[in-house]
């Protein structure tokens, strides 16, 4: 008898245990005292919490981002503290976790309704279009209208997290790509910053001659490779031919893009990049540029604080000369990623109240004193950073000169298409034209899903 | 009395229970979930999935990369079986017979590369393999072999090899600790029935101790049959399937299309099919070892 009882009572624990299993949206039972919950709240709890909407009123929100080295933490460390001493009611509780981590576990988690509330993303069709067209991410263009987002942050930063007109985040960094160089190399080499590509040129046979390699270069972890790509398109075919085909009235797949290509691959060929790049990861490459083996390197502006920690003020930032003379000097430009709102946040308001405070002029100080720039153009004289950053800092914010980082904004299926293209390019197993080809074949491809 | 008995017949459900509530939820379900999704479109966060029918198998077996990794896999597979397999036979005969001194060094030094963590292993062998300060390329610049010097993880024609070295290394010590404790397990008499005869080592070897470690390579072949196919961890951590796919796998091909290209409907297709070849080479390779056993 006994025996049967347990049993019944822990079958009817396991068929309650396999209900909340299968059913994610119903949540647990709330506890009764907001305050008793708020101490419960540990690291590991990730899900939305009420902490007694009927207590005191107050709010915790969850915060997911990947902004695990010190010194970014410190920025969204900082601006929670303000935001907590001006808001007593909101209490933000950050998760940090690997960029990589962040994009795995983000999409099961917005689904079963246990994700964050807020969290950081990435914010191409790839990431946060697909949140966007599913539905998992808030549309924010009812407080974009409230706070003014539209006016406050660039155009083009705006249209970045925009998808079917509905504004969903608010792209936080600005990334530029431009070429970084060794400034006692350049010294000994006797040259300066080139203005034309000729003088470019010119730089890396001078370097290749006194054996140090001209531009550190690798590709083995398949993106870098993405930003040279960004990088010649439009200092060969000018921004408004990236403009054609964002547009949709022409492709990938022309001579001109096919031309930018090879200008590329031939800096591989005439030995001017870093030898074998296929088998040297993007950290490995970095290295070798920090131990003044290369003379320049083309990467992003996330870099910043990275090469001023290991080279101090020994190196300079310039964007590449355009190829074609007749074109503008122009550098490609993104946002790392974009503050987003989960749609199953029950306290959306706060949520938005929080993105408005993570990048008013208070706050967008300490995102450019710690290396990162934020959407929000500010007087880089005024700023406590070093003299990179500044110099970096002023590039960034104007962005009529910003060409794109083609591969934030293309669907992952041309990105995946388009970085094993570009490794054969690399490895001299594809013309520049078979790339473009490539490329647009599955641009077509993905449009026809209505992924672009 | 009734119920007692009842009771009793239900006693063993009960002791199993836990095991299977977790078996269902962390291994049924999700197949169940995989063979449902691989019929469906589906990005992986979208509330609606789309039904497709059989359209991802059909693109399935259209796919070159699916094939080319399928090829992968068959090299990784031969060479598994070969290598580590038979290196790790000829280890245990060795450490097993008379006259070696310092047997437990070696064991503990062979057995060593398999509790060493794949995260680990991949980022020693990345080291390894580096063009500049790579150990091989050192050496081989050392003695004058430069032209022999290579980026091994950065050209399509060496890379899986590397791999496979890399992945080699991690498994030969664990076939080499299951055939000694199956050589141990071996009747003395065949070998002094064997001496009587005037049987040589090698005739020995031969005709005793591999005919006896019959059901032994049976499970390594099979082990590592099935850890070939879904062989994952070690190419992702070293190459990610790269250069241009020249050391892609199903098992990295099926993570690529399912996470990175949220393409979750034909991900799951893909690893359906790599169960189903699993399922299929290994029942075929026992139904195989047991005629021959």
């Amino acid at each position: 008898m006994k025996r049967n009882l347990s049993f019944a009572v822990i079958s009817a624990l396991l068929i309650a245990l396999q209900l909340a299993a299968c059913a994610p949206n119903i949540s647990a039972p709330a506890g009764q005292n907001g305050a008793a919950k708020e101490e419960t709240g540990s690291g590991q709890e990730t899900d939305s919490e009420n902490s007694g909407a009927s207590g005191g009123g107050n709010v915790t929100l969850t915060l997911w981002d990947p902004f695990t080295e010190p010194e970014s933490a410190k920025i969204v460390d900082t601006i929670i503290k303000n935001l907590e001493q001006e808001n007593p009611n909101i209490k933000i509780k950050r998760n940090t976790m690997r960029n990589e981590d962040l994009r795995n576990t983000i999409k099961p988690a917005l689904t079963s309704g246990k994700g964050p509330d807020l969290f950081m993303y990435d914010s191409g069709p790839g990431y946060l279009g697909v949140l966007a067209k599913s539905g998992l991410a808030l549309d924010l263009t009812p407080y974009a209208d409230m706070y003014g987002w539209n006016n406050k942050f660039p155009k083009w930063i705006n249209e970045r997290v925009t998808f079917d007109g509905k504004m969903y985040g608010i792209g936080n960094e600005i990334e530029l790509i431009g070429v970084y160089y060794n400034k006692k190399i350049f010294k000994d080499l006797g040259v300066e910053v080139p203005k034309t590509y000729e003088e470019f040129l010119e730089i890396c046979r001078k370097a290749k001659e006194n054996n140090i390699t001209p531009v550190s270069f690798d590709d083995k972890d398949q993106w870098p490779a993405f930003h040279l790509e960004s990088v010649y398109y439009p200092a060969v075919a000018g921004k408004d031919k990236i403009d054609e085909v964002l547009a949709g009235k022409a492709g990938f797949d022309q001579p001109i893009f096919a031309e930018a290509l090879d200008t590329f691959a031939s800096l591989i060929k005439s030995g001017y990049t870093t030898k074998n790049p296929l088998s040297i990861s993007y950290d490995d490459g970095n290295k070798e540029f920090f131990s003044g083996k290369a003379a320049m390197r083309i990467t992003g502006t996330w870099m910043v604080a990275g090469m001023i920690e290991n080279m101090k003020d020994n190196v300079g930032f310039f964007l590449l000369p355009p190829v074609k003379p007749e074109l503008p000097l122009t550098g490609p430009g993104g946002i790392g990623s974009a503050m987003v709102v989960s749609a199953k946040t029950k306290h959306p308001e706060e949520a938005a109240k929080f993105l408005d405070f993570m990048f008013n002029d208070a706050s967008a100080k300490i995102w450019y004193e710690n290396s990162k720039i934020p959407p929000v153009a500010i007087d880089a004289g005024s700023l406590n950073v070093s003299a990179l950053a500044k110099e970096v800092i002023n590039m960034a914010n104007s962005p009529a000169g910003l060409s794109y980082n083609i591969d934030v904004i293309m669907p992952q299926k041309v990105n995946d298409v388009t970085k094993n293209a570009l490794q054969e390019l690399i490895a001299g197993k594809k013309s520049g034209a078979d790339v473009v080809k490539a490329k647009q074949k599955a641009l077509e491809e993905e449009k026809a899903a209505g992924n672009f | 009395m009734q119920l007692l008995k009842k009771a009793k017949r239900f006693a063993p459900v009960l002791f199993v229970l836990p095991a299977l509530v977790f078996y269902v939820m962390f291994l049924v379900v999700p197949i169940l979930r995989t063979v449902q999704f691989s019929f469906y479109t589906w990005d992986g966060a979208s509330p609606v999935m789309q039904f497709v029918g059989l359209q991802n198998f059909n693109r399935l077996i259209h796919d070159p990369l699916f094939w080319s990794s399928l090829g992968h896999n068959l090299i990784w597979i031969v060479s598994t079986i070969v290598i580590p397999v038979l290196l790790g036979l000829v280890l245990a005969v060795l450490l097993s017979s008379h006259g070696i001194k310092g047997k437990l060094l070696f064991r503990v030094t062979y057995f060593m590369p398999v509790i060493v963590s794949l995260v680990a292993v991949g980022i020693i062998w990345n080291w390894i393999y580096h063009p500049d300060f790579g150990v091989i390329n050192q050496f081989l610049r050392a003695i004058g072999l430069e032209r022999l010097a290579m980026p091994w993880l950065g050209d399509e024609r060496t890379v899986l090899p590397s791999l496979l070295a890399a992945g080699s290394w991690t498994y030969y010590g664990f076939c080499m600790v299951i055939f000694l404790a199956a050589i141990q397990g071996i009747d003395k008499s065949y070998y002094e029935v064997a001496k009587i005869e005037g049987a040589n080592p090698l005739q020995t070897f031969f005709q005793v101790t591999v005919p006896l470690l019959k059901n032994t390579i049976t499970l390594l072949v099979l082990n590592s049959l099935i850890g070939s196919f879904k062989v994952f961890d070690i190419i992702y951590l070293m190459t990610k399937g790269g250069p241009f796919h020249s050391s892609e796998v199903i098992a990295t091909y099926m993570f690529n299309q399912a996470f990175q290209m949220n393409d979750v409907g034909y991900g799951a297709a893909v690893s359906i099919a790599l169960a189903l070849i699993i399922a299929v080479c290994s029942i075929s390779y026992i139904r195989f070892a047991e005629r021959n056993g």
